[in-house]
């Protein structure tokens, strides 16, 4: 990894930690960024790359479960936690929460890393997902009126001669529709499509057996 | 003799008897001729006159009479003109006049004379005669005079006098009357009415007409004597009371002659009547209506007035007090109360006899029964000789008074009562600072101040302890000024010579115009309040060095906390290190830093584990031989507030006689702290009976100390011991551990126990101290 496409944000308020955990971090080839409170990594600049938050459970302004709580509704990247306290129920609820890890103090580097890793490369592929899912939506409405209609009716497994009879025009002006659209869509097949389809959370309400209605 | 000569001779002696008669008659005779000469007179005239008939015959000339020498010179030119007249004429000749007899003197006489007439008619003789009349005349004279002073006396009374006849008709007004009337008798005469009616219209007020008429109407028909009162009109018009008499004058056969009355002025007697009436009136009404009982006794004592408010009080007027067999007085003594009697009778005799004022308080008997409070006075009224004439008496109704009075002196009394039983002591002092009062508990308690010392300047050099007077002085000097409540704490030289504790707190009491009327200052002995809080403080500050917010659970986590972050920062940092050492090239500049970091905070580390063992420490130093019983007491004093405020009650069961143990008071106190409060806390979900027993007793060797709860018992009855096992929500799970560790370094064990129908039982013991730890 390199110290470009990523990064750690640790938020602790005590400053022996943030400054051991950034060493720690730097000595890994890792780039961090340390907080000493909730309220300032909420309102600092972020780079947009994968990244990872180290977060204290005893916060000065917030309980760092709060905090988890607070930014879950935005995007926000995979939190391990770490405490000085060790209590279950916490621990229980930080993970049911999407948490990535729950460590204690004194923890072994070994697992902090490990954990730092597991969700650096989770934010990676979220964000790569998310990219993909953009891409796909634009390539969707690059699609015309007609061809987000047939579009459904191909993923639904419909013959041509069903799919042109269900939207009342001939076949040959399905199959241009179809061709467009596999392109517009860049599926490399049917089965490419449906996926597509499926992510863009397209229905698919028509089935080939009941002749289209 | 012849007839003739016998006639003769007859005539001879009837001459001469006639003679003889005429000359013993009491009268002078005389006989004159036609022309007025004497030709007779008798010889008692001639002796009484001194002088001869011939002299007194007419002169020669015929216009002297002879007897103008006898005649008085007033008289003879008027009886000379009657003389020659009835010569001329012949009318009976009847005057008076006097004479003048030999002695010098005049007398008055009647001279009547009658003619003789012939055959003719022609007069040829007159015989006459005189009668000495002076004594008559006198009478007459003095008879005039007399009528003549007494009708000036008439008239010049002061009194208006009128006289009328038998019939009523005015004959007479006195000039007084005259002058009042402004007429006489018969200026108003009318025709057609009689005089009097006349009269009595024009003088009589037209209201009192009738009756006026009425009365003298029968006045007159019956002879009664006339009085009667009536207005009647003065000249000016003006109306005027007068009361008039009258009565018939009658003479000897009591036939009524006339009728005499008089008429007095009484319009100003009418006037001071009607004044003095309106008067008596307004009296009586003043009398009547003052808000008090007036009475008025005889200069013996027997009631002769009440006015209307005593009246109407006693039931009964003055005659009311005329029993048989008994005095007034004695009567109306019997309405005062039986008690008050005996002592009314002394003092008022006394004041009778003495004539001193009477002045006494005594209850008197309502008409319905009900007995008041009265004041009473009263005072003799003298005459000018001093001698007493009347007694004037005053009772005024002082009932509700005396009852107010009464309940005041109750509410004094109760008052002092009070001030006497509160343990408190007051004192007041006047504006000035002068000491006017001390409660006997004071007196009792701090002594009586020595004569000198008369201000509360000088009662506080005298008592206050010398370091706490200053401040106490001023605080009080400035409150005395300003005039605004003020307390002082200081300390106060008792009867025994020991300064105590006091709290004065002093208050000015106002009167009804905002001015300081008196301070009032209260003291209470504060000296053992004052030590049980000095206490009280050490035990706090002794349980609190240990327990830092008397909680060990949270104790607990602060340590690890404490801990746990250098700990976790050395971790790090080595690791880091290690990775610098083993780069390619390593990176010595790197690690070094990070080694430093290492020592730092292992070195924190390591200060945060002293801190704690300090603590620790202290405790052990303290371990020695106590009662356990009064640790047992102190920590329930401690948890009081909380298990009130939980409704939590904690009953205390120490045996009474308990053997020596060697413990540390603040550790096994922290123990039993957290063992009630773990117990108070077991019994929060339960609705009723909440009870916390505590109960030591001995058990062989060693002293056992059982805290028991009622709530739901606990389920993991060793598990709870271990650290970091919690079922509370916050809690640490460090609490219980360290109970165990601290009981088991005394020598004790720790456990719990189920109790009966439900809750835990936490015990322990402490081993018993053989002897006396040194």
């Amino acid at each position: 990894m390199t110290t470009g496409d990523h990064v750690v944000f640790i938020v602790d308020d005590d400053e022996r930690i943030r400054e051991a955990l950034c060493e720690l971090l730097v000595s890994h080839g890792m780039h961090a960024i340390a907080f000493g409170s909730a309220g300032d990594y909420v309102s600092a600049k972020k780079p947009d790359i994968p990244a990872c938050l180290v977060l204290d459970v005893e916060l000065p302004d917030i309980n760092g479960l709060d905090l988890q709580k607070q930014i879950a509704a935005g995007n926000h990247p995979p939190i391990v936690f770490i405490t000085g306290h060790g209590d279950i129920p916490s621990s229980v609820r930080a993970i049911k929460r999407g948490a990535v890890d729950f460590l204690t103090k004194p923890f072994s580097d070994s697992d902090l890393m490990s954990a730092i890793h597991t969700a650096i490369t989770q934010d990676r592929e979220i964000r790569s997902e998310r990219v993909e899912l953009g891409m796909l939506r634009r390539r969707y409405l690059e699609l015309t009126p007609r061809e987000r209609e047939v579009l459904p009716l191909v993923v639904s497994g419909l013959l041509n001669k069903q799919a042109a009879a269900e939207l009342s025009i001939s076949e040959v002006m399905l199959q241009i529709h179809r061709r467009n659209v596999m392109q517009k869509m860049a599926a490399d097949s049917l089965a490419d499509l449906v996926r597509i389809a499926e992510r863009l959370q397209i229905p698919i309400t028509h089935s080939r057996r009941a002749g289209g209605s | 003799m012849t007839t003739a000569s016998k006639l003769l001779g007859a005539c001879d002696t009837e001459a001469a008897r006639a003679s003889k008669i005429i000359e013993s008659m009491p009268a002078f005779a005389w006989a004159a001729d036609a022309t007025g000469r004497y030709t007779y007179i008798s010889p008692n005239a001639l002796a009484y006159l001194g002088h001869s008939r011939d002299d007194l015959g007419p002169s020669e000339a015929g216009d002297e009479f002879g007897w103008r020498r006898v005649v008085h010179p007033d008289d003879y030119d008027r009886v000379a003109t009657r003389w020659r007249h009835c010569l001329q004429t012949g009318d009976h000749y009847d005057t008076e006049h006097r004479l003048r007899g030999t002695d010098g003197t005049y007398r008055w006489f009647r001279n009547s004379g009658r003619p003789s007439r012939d055959g003719e008619g022609r007069i040829t003789d007159w015989y006459g005669t005189s009668i000495d009349i002076e004594e008559q005349k006198q009478t007459e004279a003095a008879l005039r005079e007399r009528e003549r002073s007494l009708r000036e006396l008439i008239e010049t009374l002061p009194a208006q006098i009128w006289c009328t006849g038998p019939d009523g008709e005015p004959i007479y007004f006195s000039q007084v009357f005259r002058e009042f009337l402004g007429f006489d008798v018969a200026d108003k005469d009318t025709p057609g009415n009689s005089r009097l009616a006349s009269v009595l219209d024009a003088h009589i007020h037209p209201d009192d007409l009738g009756a006026v008429n009425a009365l003298f109407a029968r006045c007159l028909a019956t002879g009664e004597p006339y009085a009667l009162k009536h207005r009647q009109r003065r000249f000016d018009g003006e109306y005027r009371w007068v009361e008039t008499r009258a009565a018939a004058m009658r003479n000897s056969e009591g036939v009524i002659l006339q009728w005499n009355g008089v008429c007095l002025d009484i319009e100003d007697l009418m006037n001071a009547q009607a004044a003095l009436q309106a008067n008596e009136r307004e009296l009586s009404q003043l009398v009547n209506m003052i808000p008090s009982h007036v009475w008025r006794l005889t200069p013996d004592g027997e009631p002769t007035f009440f006015n209307k408010r005593m009246l109407d009080y006693l039931g009964f007027d003055v005659a009311g007090t005329n029993k048989p067999g008994t005095s007034r007085l004695e009567a109306l003594r019997a309405a005062v109360h039986p008690d008050d009697r005996s002592e009314i009778r002394n003092t008022l005799n006394h004041c009778l006899a003495t004539g001193e004022t009477f002045s006494m308080r005594f209850r008197l008997r309502r008409v319905d029964g009900v007995y008041h409070w009265m004041s009473g006075r009263a005072e003799p009224l003298r005459d000018h000789e001093g001698r007493i004439v009347q007694w004037y008496g005053l009772c005024h109704d002082i009932d509700e008074q005396v009852h107010a009075e009464e309940a005041l002196q109750q509410s004094e009394r109760q008052l002092q009562q009070l001030i006497d039983a509160v343990p408190v002591n007051i004192l007041s002092f006047a504006p000035s600072g002068k000491i006017t009062s001390a409660s006997k508990r004071y007196l009792e308690e701090v002594g009586t101040p020595p004569p000198h010392v008369e201000d509360f300047e000088a009662l506080a050099r005298h008592l206050a302890h010398p370091e706490d007077l200053p401040a106490m002085l001023q605080k009080a000097l400035d409150g005395f000024a300003t005039g605004r409540p003020f307390v002082n704490r200081f300390r106060r030289l008792d009867k025994q010579g020991a300064y105590l504790w006091i709290e004065a707190r002093a208050q000015p009491m106002r009167d009804a115009g905002g001015e300081i009327a008196q301070w009032y200052i209260a003291t209470i002995d504060i000296e053992d309040e004052l030590r049980a809080q000095e206490e009280l403080r050490l035990a706090r500050e002794n349980l609190s060095h240990a327990s830092q917010a008397a909680s060990l659970a949270e104790l607990s986590a602060s340590i690890a906390h404490e801990v746990n972050q250098p700990l976790a920062a050395i971790v790090a940092n080595s690791h880091a290190c290690h990775r610098w050492l083993t780069a390619d090239p390593p990176n010595i500049e790197r690690a070094q830093k990070t080694v430093e970091r290492v020592i730092r905070d292992a070195n924190s580390a390591a200060d945060v584990v002293s801190r704690i063992r300090a603590l620790f420490k202290q405790s052990v130093e303290r371990r020695n031989t106590t009662s356990l019983r009064s640790v047992v007491a102190e920590a329930r004093d401690l948890m009081a507030d909380e298990a009130i405020r939980r409704r939590v009650r904690i009953d205390v069961d120490v045996a009474s006689e308990l053997p020596l143990v060697a413990f540390d008071r603040v550790q096994v106190q922290q123990v039993l702290v957290n063992l009630v409060r773990n117990g108070i806390e077991a019994m929060d979900n339960i609705a009723s009976d909440r009870v916390l027993r505590m109960r030591v007793h001995r058990m062989d060797d060693v002293v056992q100390t059982e805290i028991s709860d009622r709530g739901p018992g606990v389920e993991f009855p060793e598990r709870i011991f271990e650290p970091f096992f919690t079922t509370k929500q916050n809690g640490m799970g460090m609490g219980l551990a360290i109970c165990r560790s601290i009981i088991e370094s005394h020598g004790g064990r720790l456990w719990v126990e189920k109790s009966e129908p439900h809750g835990a039982t936490f015990i322990f013991t402490l081993p018993v101290e053989a002897e006396v730890a040194p």
